[in-house]
């Protein structure tokens, strides 16, 4: 640190007239490092920000002021070529006025005149005052140090963020996958010994879990973007229409079942039916009457109503056989939807929260770069 | 201006079109440009304005849409500058003002301020000119102010210690440093109110100002005549309009469209290529050869007219596809006036 005591940074804007003045204070002080641009890791311990006395200060030219000012206290500003520029006292007091802090010391310099003498001795006199009081107050010591390591660390807790995002993509996106699968699979297994009363609560059933499914989701999603906000970073959330409730993404009930195609369907399994039923009865009827020839009446009755009922139960056992193949079709659409719409919901998230960490660097990037002089030089 | 640029287009107008509408084809086509100055607070943009006025500009009022903007400055485009000239929507000539306190080694400050412009117009793109508002406020005062200035001077010249406290912060204060000096070496030589006066206008940089102030107004030039021959249109039919129709159709139209739209690619070659290449790369031919050359000139208007047609079909903006289209009908009317016969293709 004790290197850097003695460096003064001279900066301005293109054609200010921090060259001359830099030059100028270079000769008159030869104890001082006098730079235009600080070396890497470089602290200086005084600014003299220099600016031309033709106009006023421009929107620009005050943030370039703000940020010298921000790296040190002791900050001096000067008001170059005033041996050109009669106007030079108004301009020095709009200055004073635009500057955001009122108790930097603002001096009047002609520091490579084309007309009369140089004048620098407000200058230097401003400059050692400011060193002095700078030596005196300890807060300078730590102030630029602290805003580095901030920055430094906030620099390396970006890199963290980026990479734990990427992981939290990949990790939430294989996440979704399982949970559909198995959510499938479990369904799947459950339609296929469904009873015809279940049906209408397997449907809402089915659509309980796709809920249950998305709510986990945003649970770890908030917790993700939380996380970042702790860090530091805004980051917008993003509401997907449509899979907050689930029930949207199902595909209807009743496209999968075969209603359309029913009517003719169900003649055909009724005539099978009959024809089996009326198979049995004939067979066992005739069996039975040549056992016992007297109650062939009896038996002939008896088998008509066995086929009957026979036929009767295999169009029931037919038309659940339909039911649960179109349920577990249904199954496996919903699910591939809801996977679907799970991975949308995690790539749109981590998206604006990379958007957002994008911004909030290039903006810090911008700020930092600010500090550097000859920001607007051609 | 000693002559109406249009005085061919009105002639052959005044034939054919009734009073009034020849009275609103006059005012359209002599309607003033209007200049709005703006620019960087504390560059003198009130000096601006005085010194614009003097020099004989019109200036918009404020809140009056204006046709060309001046835009002032000192010593350098800050990026707030820069930022806000990339934005414009409207003809624009950047003005570095207080030129005559730019540099007082070398070649002088003006030659200094110039060379800067011509750097900044170049990363620009906006043509840009120095001035010294100062001096062309001077230049443009009545003669009893310049002879009380010259009596200063002489005191000056002769004796610096004998002037008057009140004198000399007059002095400083209409001619600053650099103008003294060189109205004082002027009237040591003898120059009088005149020659003083004209001194400090041409020292002012004010008519290159004013020049880029017409060039940049070219497409507005264009825009308006091409607006008020739209508007003549409507008298072109009817039993009495087979004469507006004539003219309309005329080469004295055709000649002053192709004049305005030479103006108007002109200009734009020159902002991009302020070296004075504008003559050569954009014209071969003579920008203003909008006369008809009887001697040789048959081939010449011809290659230009192919050359212009060749331009307009180009990946070019849609006011400049106009301007090479009109460019290219005046080039064939020349040619057809200069003894070119139109052939049947083969």
């Amino acid at each position: 640190m004790s290197e850097h005591r003695g460096v003064i940074l001279v900066i301005g804007p293109a054609l200010s007239g921090a060259t001359s003045v830099a030059n100028a204070l270079r000769q008159r002080r030869g104890g001082c490092r006098v730079v235009e641009c600080l070396g890497p890791g470089e602290r200086p311990a005084a600014v003299v920000f220099v600016v031309s006395a033709a106009a006023p200060m421009t929107q620009s030219q005050i943030a370039l002021l703000d940020a010298a000012a921000a790296s040190t206290d002791a900050v001096v500003a000067a008001v170059a070529k005033i041996d050109v520029h009669r106007g030079w006292p108004q301009v020095l007091e709009e200055n004073r006025a635009l500057a955001a802090s009122p108790a930097l010391s603002w001096v009047g310099v002609a520091a490579d005149p084309h007309i009369g003498p140089s004048k620098l001795e407000p200058l230097i006199a401003a400059l050692d005052s400011a060193l002095a009081r700078d030596r005196r107050s300890p807060r300078n010591q730590l102030l630029p140090n602290k805003s580095h390591a901030q920055s430094r660390i906030r620099d390396r807790e970006r890199a963290v963020a980026f990479r734990e995002l990427r992981v939290a993509r990949v990790q939430l996106t294989g996440q979704a996958r399982a949970t559909c699968a198995s959510m499938r699979a479990d369904l799947r297994r459950d339609a296929a010994g469904l009873s015809r009363r279940g049906v209408d609560e397997f449907c809402s059933g089915v659509r309980r879990r796709s809920a249950r499914a998305v709510a986990e989701l945003d649970a770890t999603l908030s917790c993700l973007v939380d996380d970042l906000d702790i860090a530091g970073i805004d980051i917008p959330w993003i509401d997907t229409p449509g899979i907050d409730g689930a029930p949207e993404s199902c595909p209807a009930l009743e496209t999968y079942l075969p209603r359309f195609g029913r009517v003719r369907a169900d003649r055909v399994t009724a005539l099978l039916s009959a024809g089996f039923g009326l198979g049995v009865a004939l067979t066992f009827g005739r069996l039975l009457a040549d056992l016992a020839p007297d109650w062939t009446a009896a038996i002939t009755a008896a088998s008509l109503l066995a086929g009957i009922g026979l036929s009767g139960w295999v169009i029931r056992a037919r038309g659940l056989a339909a039911e649960r193949a179109a349920l577990d079709r249904w199954v496996t659409e919903v699910t591939a939807g809801l996977r679907t719409a799970m991975e949308e919901r995690v790539v749109m998230q981590v998206l604006a929260a990379e958007t957002a960490m994008a911004a909030e660097a290039t903006a810090g990037r911008n700020a930092s770069c600010r500090i550097r002089p000859g920001d607007d030089r051609p | 201006m000693p002559q109406h640029p249009h005085a061919a287009l009105l002639g052959a107008g005044a034939a054919v079109l009734d009073d009034s509408a020849l009275h609103r084809l006059t005012a359209d086509l002599s309607a003033p440009v209007r200049v709005a100055v703006t620019g960087r607070a504390g560059a003198g943009r009130g000096m601006v304005r005085r010194a614009l006025r003097g020099a004989g500009a019109l200036l918009a009022d404020p809140g009056e849409p204006s046709d060309v903007d001046v835009y002032v400055f000192v010593e350098t485009l800050t990026s707030d500058d820069v930022a806000l000239l990339a934005g414009v929507d409207r003809p624009t000539v950047a003005v570095l003002n207080k030129a005559d306190l730019t540099c007082f080694r070398g070649a002088g400050p003006v030659a200094v301020a110039a060379a800067r412009c011509q750097e900044l117009q170049r990363r620009t793109g906006v043509p840009t000119r120095p001035l010294a508002a100062l001096l062309a406020v001077a230049a443009s005062r009545d003669t009893a102010g310049q002879r009380s200035l010259i009596d200063a001077l002489r005191t000056v010249g002769a004796d610096p210690a004998r002037l008057a406290p009140g004198m000399r912060h007059r002095l400083l204060a209409e001619l600053d440093l650099f103008g003294t000096a060189i109205a004082a070496a002027a009237v040591g030589r003898g120059a009088d109110t005149p020659a003083l006066a004209a001194l400090l206008h041409q020292a002012s940089g004010i008519s290159a100002v004013l020049e880029e102030i017409d060039r940049a107004a070219a497409p507005i030039r264009y825009r308006r005549l091409i607006g008020a021959l739209a508007r003549l249109a409507d008298a072109a039919v009817g039993p009495r309009g087979a004469g507006v129709a004539e003219f309309l159709a005329g080469d004295a139209v055709a000649l002053a469209r192709m004049a305005a739209a030479l103006d108007v690619v002109g200009a734009a070659a020159t902002t991009v290529d302020p070296a004075g290449a504008a003559a050569t790369t954009v014209d071969p031919a003579g920008a203003a050869a909008t006369t008809v050359d009887p001697v040789g000139g048959c081939a010449t208007h011809l290659r230009r007219a192919v050359r212009w047609r060749h331009y307009a079909q180009g990946p070019v903006s849609a006011l400049h596809r106009r301007c090479g289209t009109d460019i290219s009908r005046g080039a064939l009317r020349l040619w057809l006036q200069a003894g070119g016969v139109v052939e049947a293709m083969p």
